[in-house]
């Protein structure tokens, strides 16, 4: 970062000289359209389809996910029920296109609640340190020291099932990695020149804080982001596949490959497409965790 | 003119180390007029750094400050002060590396507006306008279009300037400079040396300026005060002090400096390695490198001891260097 071409010109406060310009990225809002990567993209138009799919559900569903038609059980695909029918005749894709609304926002709360909390907790153990750090970080070696899938299920158990037990198990496990992640950023952050410069402009610890230290501890935890929002989703799906999930009749991914399960030989696409359906989230929350990961390390 | 701007005595500074007590700083007085520039030169490691940093209570941590400090913002007698007393009125800092010195997620115009806008209590578009006279005012062209730029986006002689504006933003009596010039390249050092003294003379602020470059020092500072072995070995005049030190220490770093008016000259080296804090010789810190060490050297403790009126040094035996 050498200053080539940079010459004195105070007596010419506006000059044209391009070579001020050197080394300067040009501020063009339309390029970051062209800056984001191919697979950054596709990533970015699979979750829009899936946010879309759960918005407009009743407009695409073509059946009442929930109504039961016994005359019309395991039905293969028609015309009137494209993917076909389950053991209770409930329209297959119809409640493909309804669990977008429970998976969705519970993949996203399931990530996004842990992160809320670690970061919280994490910026103040980094901040503060002492005996807040010293609570904060032996909390969560406990939690690490559980193993993730049995705490979970005990605690699913203990509360009885359902979407908040599920959150909030979630939560209680998930922060602890945000924690660690943005109190080692906060104590990078804290000991930077331009916290000197804040501290020594007589700033206020809280705006020092808040504009200083977390928009620059905030990134690594965002960038963690859509990566949990994978995990939180296939765990919902795993839960619900061992019944410990959303309980029947809600339409929900995970079930569905459950109960489709025992017809895999006659009725293969009634617990292959919600994997698939899974699988596709998964990829394009990947796609879109990846590409802010580099654009990170640029 | 009569008060100084800043009393420093009997500064010290301990840290730990490995569960040790170190004492990188180890009685550092002195004082600093109205407008007046002071070098601090010294080795890594000597403290001047440190001795700079504590003024303003920016100690790594562990570290603890003891002394006697005191400043004047009003022209009146020097007082005893906090350092969160001076955060934002009267001192300000600048730092060496101006990558890290400035916030990576705040526009340079935000940065430089934010001290008017908490202290002088600034609306947003004032404050604006306030950042952008301090950018013409440190040298940045165009400054209404580099406002609003990233710190990334800027060279580093122009990240530099920023963080002057930003220092004196809070219109300073005193600019503590971090060897601000020691990470820029030698046509844009010259610049920002400029700029400080045209500010020095303009704003009637006083700098104190830690580099380990003699030539930086000498072209910029009225006064010298080198340091070695977290203690000030020589103080005067900045011309004085370069072209005839008072203290060995003094003489053996001016001749491992290359001149560029000297044909060729060897450069020499001093003996030997800088002291550590943990294990300092009794007597003179110097005398185990010192090529004009006698007996009484290891015995003597330390004192600034006046050879004129705005001289003094550490050596017993300044005479010797006298001797062509």
């Amino acid at each position: 970062m050498t200053a080539s071409g940079y010459l004195e010109s105070t007596s010419e406060p506006d000059s044209p000289d391009p070579s001020l310009d050197s080394g300067a990225i040009p501020i063009d809002e339309r390029s970051i359209w062209r800056r984001i990567p191919m697979k950054g993209k596709i990533g970015g138009a699979i979750v829009l389809l899936y946010v879309l799919v759960a918005l407009f559900a009743p407009v695409i569903a073509t059946h009442d996910p929930i109504e039961i038609d016994p005359i019309t059980r395991l039905a293969s695909p028609t015309a009137e029920h494209i993917l076909g029918t389950d053991e209770l005749g409930r329209d297959i894709f119809s409640r493909i296109v309804y669990a977008t609304r429970i998976d969705l926002p519970l993949g996203f709360l399931g990530a996004f609640l842990p992160a809320l909390l670690g970061v919280a907790l994490g910026a103040m153990a980094g901040y503060f340190g002492g005996w807040v750090d010293s609570v904060i970080m032996r909390v969560s070696d406990i939690v690490q020291a559980f193993p993730a899938y049995i705490l979970i299920i005990a605690l699913v158990f203990a509360l009885g099932q359902g979407a908040s037990s599920i959150i909030f198990a979630f939560t209680i496990l998930g922060w602890v990695a945000y924690a660690r992640l943005v109190r080692s950023e906060v104590l990078r952050v804290r000991g930077l020149d331009y916290v000197h410069a804040a501290r020594v402009a007589g700033l206020s610890r809280f705006r020092i804080l808040r504009v200083h230290v977390f928009p620059n501890v905030i990134s690594q935890a965002v960038v963690y982001l859509p990566s949990d929002i994978v995990f939180a989703t296939l765990a919902l799906a795993a839960f619900s596949f061992l019944g410990l999930g959303i309980p029947p009749p809600t339409p929900e991914w995970g079930a569905m490959i459950a109960e489709g399960q025992p017809f895999i030989r006659t009725n293969w696409w009634f617990a292959t497409v919600p994997g698939i359906v899974i699988v596709g989230l998964g990829l394009g929350m990947s796609l879109v965790g990846e590409t802010a990961e580099e654009a990170l390390e640029r | 003119m009569s008060e100084h701007l800043l009393e420093v005595s009997d500064l010290h500074v301990t840290m730990q180390r490995r569960g040790l007590p170190i004492t990188p700083v180890d009685g550092v007085s002195l004082t600093l007029d109205r407008g007046e520039i002071l070098g601090i030169a010294g080795e890594s490691g000597s403290g001047k750094t440190l001795t700079l940093r504590s003024i303003l209570g920016l100690l790594p941590k562990g570290g603890v400050a003891e002394g006697d400090l005191r400043f004047s913002n009003d022209g009146g007698r020097p007082a005893p002060f906090e350092p969160t007393e001076v955060h934002g009125h009267g001192i300000s800092i600048i730092f060496q590396e101006p990558m890290t010195a400035l916030n990576p997620t705040m526009r340079v115009g935000d940065h430089i507006a934010e001290g008017p806008r908490i202290h002088q209590g600034m609306s947003k578009a004032d404050a604006r306008t306030r950042a952008i006279e301090l950018m013409r005012l440190v040298g940045i062209p165009s400054p209404e279009r580099r406002a609003r730029m990233w710190p990334h986006q800027l060279s580093g002689g122009l990240r530099q300037r920023v963080m002057i504006a930003t220092a004196l933003s809070t219109e300073p009596k005193l600019l503590l400079c971090d060897e601000p010039t020691t990470a820029l390249d030698v046509s844009v050092q010259d610049q920002i040396l400029g700029l400080l003294q045209e500010l020095r003379g303009r704003l009637e602020m006083a700098i104190i300026f830690v580099s380990h470059d003699i030539a930086v020092l000498g072209e910029l500072c009225d006064r010298l005060a080198i340091m070695y072995a977290g203690q000030i070995v020589e103080i005067g005049p900045a011309d004085d002090v370069i072209s005839q030190p008072n203290h060995p220490y003094t003489a053996a770093l001016m001749a491992s400096v290359p001149s560029f008016q000297g044909t060729s000259e060897e450069l020499q080296g001093i003996p030997g390695h800088p002291p550590d804090p943990g294990a300092f010789a009794s007597g003179c810190r110097f005398a185990p490198r010192c090529a004009f060490a006698r007996d009484d050297c290891t015995q003597t403790t330390y004192e600034l001891r006046p050879t004129s009126d705005d001289r003094a040094t550490a050596c017993i035996h300044p005479e010797v260097l006298a001797q062509p």
